[in-house]
């Protein structure tokens, strides 16, 4: 009794210490009624699961490779413009997505590439480069890598939606069919918007790991979701200052992730990002990686969009 | 007025011309953290047209046929940082002072020991502080001193071009003097350029920088979109020791794991050998020159000589090898 004692004062001495270094936050929700908790959880949610009973060919696992170049525009919309992080950002249309494609190009292997307007406009050689093979499909990713929640007014946010799909049309020749949120962030009107403009899938959100509808307040919507992961993503772990910059380490987590996806039989959604992988040290991993997926029978790679439309033929219509 | 004066002229008023385009303020509503999103693609481009890569300036081979360059860079900055913050806390000063009175003299033994060139880029204060530094490196001939500014300030937070200027000559004079030589390379401290940093240093005539991260090889500065003639030797932050080994209480510390660190470097030098570019590592001496990091450099630099056609040479070397 007396230990239990003595982790307890430690323990509230130790919490007391944290309080007293961090203001709490805020909680106004712990007044809410059910009726607001409800409303807040169902607004946007998880619909029936969309995996279909066989992928193409009698494949076990639909692989999908999707990189994010992001450049600078992330910058940019914050209005930082000075020359060493323009410069970073600047590695992933010069330096990192020339180094991905010529990969990509090695194994002859299709991709799904998300780019903010902006970032497209700024490198239209990147662009002409990714279309150039036939293979990749370029979809949305905001504007400007805006924050939407931020905004969080619908009129400037369908401002943004529209213009974008309308210079990645002009770019490449083809209207966009699917969105991938920036930052994986969205505004509580950002869902309804994306069925407004028609999309056909989304892959921003993480209530599961393999293709599943999108519910509007209980309404299915029939946009397909193709689900993300933070921790299928380069972004939070190999940036030199991320939190375990080993790509090692870090493929062998994605080499884990898709043995299980390979035994369930669904869906592995990998985001990556030119300025972080298309990195010298970070692109023999990747090829490891790739090659050990390659080795397996019955893994079909494919853009989003090519999943995505199989997933709502094989599925039926969802609403 | 002969021709080529003529549209040099031309092209001067024009880079002005575009400097004076630069300066037109971009639009920001008060409490807007989101700016960019509102500009037009006139303004955009505007916004980031004042340092950019130009043309790639990797030679077709190296001096001797060599296959890769290789820059061992140290950043010399021991404490001149808090300097620069007016901070004068005790414990955390000896944090850079071992730079000078430990990393220092053993990362100098292992280069002797290794036989190779490196070049040290000094914050002035730091030079201040442990006069002994320079002429300890300068006494190797095979090394260069470069400048990393006053005291590793932040030269966004100065915000003035006249500022900046004053305190990049008044560095420059001092290492000068202190290594008998004019320093020709220049690294942004607090790896930082203003937007006038690279005017400042080119009208200052200095050969190279090596603060961008534009690409894994030289590749040519361009200003107001405009070639400056300044050689630009990129960094990366993954060949930096500092995100990863700082200690803990100090900076960011994401992997502690000299092992796993120097497995990067090693992965990324294997690569630019088979790319045939530029491999440009950046240590401190306050950082790398501890006790259980050492031994690691050591290994790593005798992995790189163990490869046919590897050039060893100093950031200076290898960019007048490039210069446009």
């Amino acid at each position: 009794m007396r230990r239990i004692l003595i982790a307890g004062a430690i323990l509230c001495w130790c919490s007391l210490a944290i309080e007293a270094q961090q203001p709490a936050a805020p909680q106004p929700g712990l007044k809410w009624t059910d009726d607001q908790i409800l409303k807040a959880a169902r607004h946007v949610r998880a619909g029936r699961t969309l995996t279909p009973k066989s992928w193409p060919n009698g494949a076990r696992v639909a692989v999908c490779l999707s990189f994010d170049p992001d450049n600078f525009s992330i910058a940019l919309n914050r209005g930082n413009t000075s020359p060493v992080t323009i410069s970073e950002g600047e590695y992933g249309a010069l330096t990192g997505m020339p180094r991905i494609l010529r990969l990509l190009d090695r194994y002859n292997l299709p991709a799904t590439i998300y780019v903010p307007a902006v970032a497209a406009m700024m490198h239209p050689d990147m662009i002409k480069e990714v279309v150039k093979s036939g293979r990749h499909e370029i979809a949305m990713h905001g504007w400007i890598h805006e924050d939407p929640q931020e905004i969080n007014d619908a009129e400037e946010e369908w401002r943004l939606i529209s213009q974008a799909m309308t210079l990645l049309e002009k770019m490449t020749g083809k209207r966009p069919t699917g969105n991938r949120n920036p930052s994986w962030t969205m505004s509580q009107y950002t869902m309804g918007l994306l069925k407004r403009a028609g999309l056909l899938y989304d892959s921003s959100l993480q209530s599961m790991d393999q293709p599943h509808d999108v519910l509007i307040d209980g309404q299915s919507t029939g946009i397909v979701e193709l689900p993300v992961n933070w921790i299928l993503d380069d972004a939070p772990f190999l940036p030199a200052t991320a939190s375990l910059p080993a790509p090692r380490l870090i493929m062998k987590t994605f080499k884990d992730d898709f043995d299980q996806a390979y035994k369930e039989g669904t869906l592995f959604m990998l985001t990556m990002h030119p300025h972080i992988t298309g990195q010298r040290s970070r692109m023999k991993y990747l090829e490891e990686l790739i090659l050990y997926m390659k080795s397996k029978p019955g893994v079909w790679f494919a853009t989003a969009e090519d999943i995505a439309k199989y997933v709502k033929q094989q599925t039926g219509p969802t609403q | 007025m002969p021709k080529r004066i003529l549209i040099a002229s031309i092209i001067a008023a024009s880079a002005t011309l575009a400097a004076v385009a630069q300066q037109q303020p971009l639009p920001r509503t008060p409490g807007d953290t989101q700016p960019g999103r509102k500009w037009t693609e006139e303004q955009l481009k505007q916004a980031v047209s004042g340092v950019r890569a130009g043309r790639k300036l990797t030679p077709r081979s190296w001096p001797n046929g060599a296959r890769v360059a290789v820059a061992l860079t140290f950043t010399l900055n021991n404490s001149a940082n808090m300097f620069a913050r007016a901070d004068s806390a005790v414990v955390q000063l000896t944090g850079g002072e071992f730079g000078a009175v430990t990393g220092l003299p053993r990362l100098l033994d292992v280069l002797d020991r290794q036989n190779v060139p490196a070049t040290f880029f000094v914050a002035a204060t730091a030079a201040i502080a442990d006069p002994q530094m320079i002429p300890a490196i300068v006494k190797r001939p095979r090394h260069e001193v470069g400048v990393l500014g006053w005291s590793d300030e932040n030269a966004l937070t100065i915000d003035s071009a006249a500022e900046e200027e004053r305190l990049l000559a008044k560095a420059t004079d001092i290492v000068a003097k202190a290594a008998g030589r004019k320093p020709v390379g220049a690294r942004g401290p607090s790896s930082v350029l203003s937007p006038h940093t690279m005017g400042i240093l080119k009208k200052a005539g200095f050969l190279y920088d090596s603060t961008l991260m534009g690409m894994d090889e030289p590749y040519e500065v361009l200003l107001n979109g405009q070639p400056s003639g300044i050689v630009e030797l990129p960094v990366s932050r993954l060949l930096d020791d500092q995100p990863t080994l700082t200690a803990p209480r100090f900076g960011p510390s994401t992997l502690p794991s000299p092992e796993l660190v120097f497995e990067t470097f090693r992965d990324d030098f294997d690569a630019a050998y088979q790319e045939g570019t530029l491999f440009l590592l950046t240590l401190h001496p306050h950082l790398i020159g501890m006790r259980s990091r050492i031994g690691h450099l050591d290994d790593f630099i005798a992995y790189m000589k163990s490869k046919p056609n590897v050039w060893f040479a100093t950031a200076a070397d290898i960019a007048r090898q490039v210069k446009p």
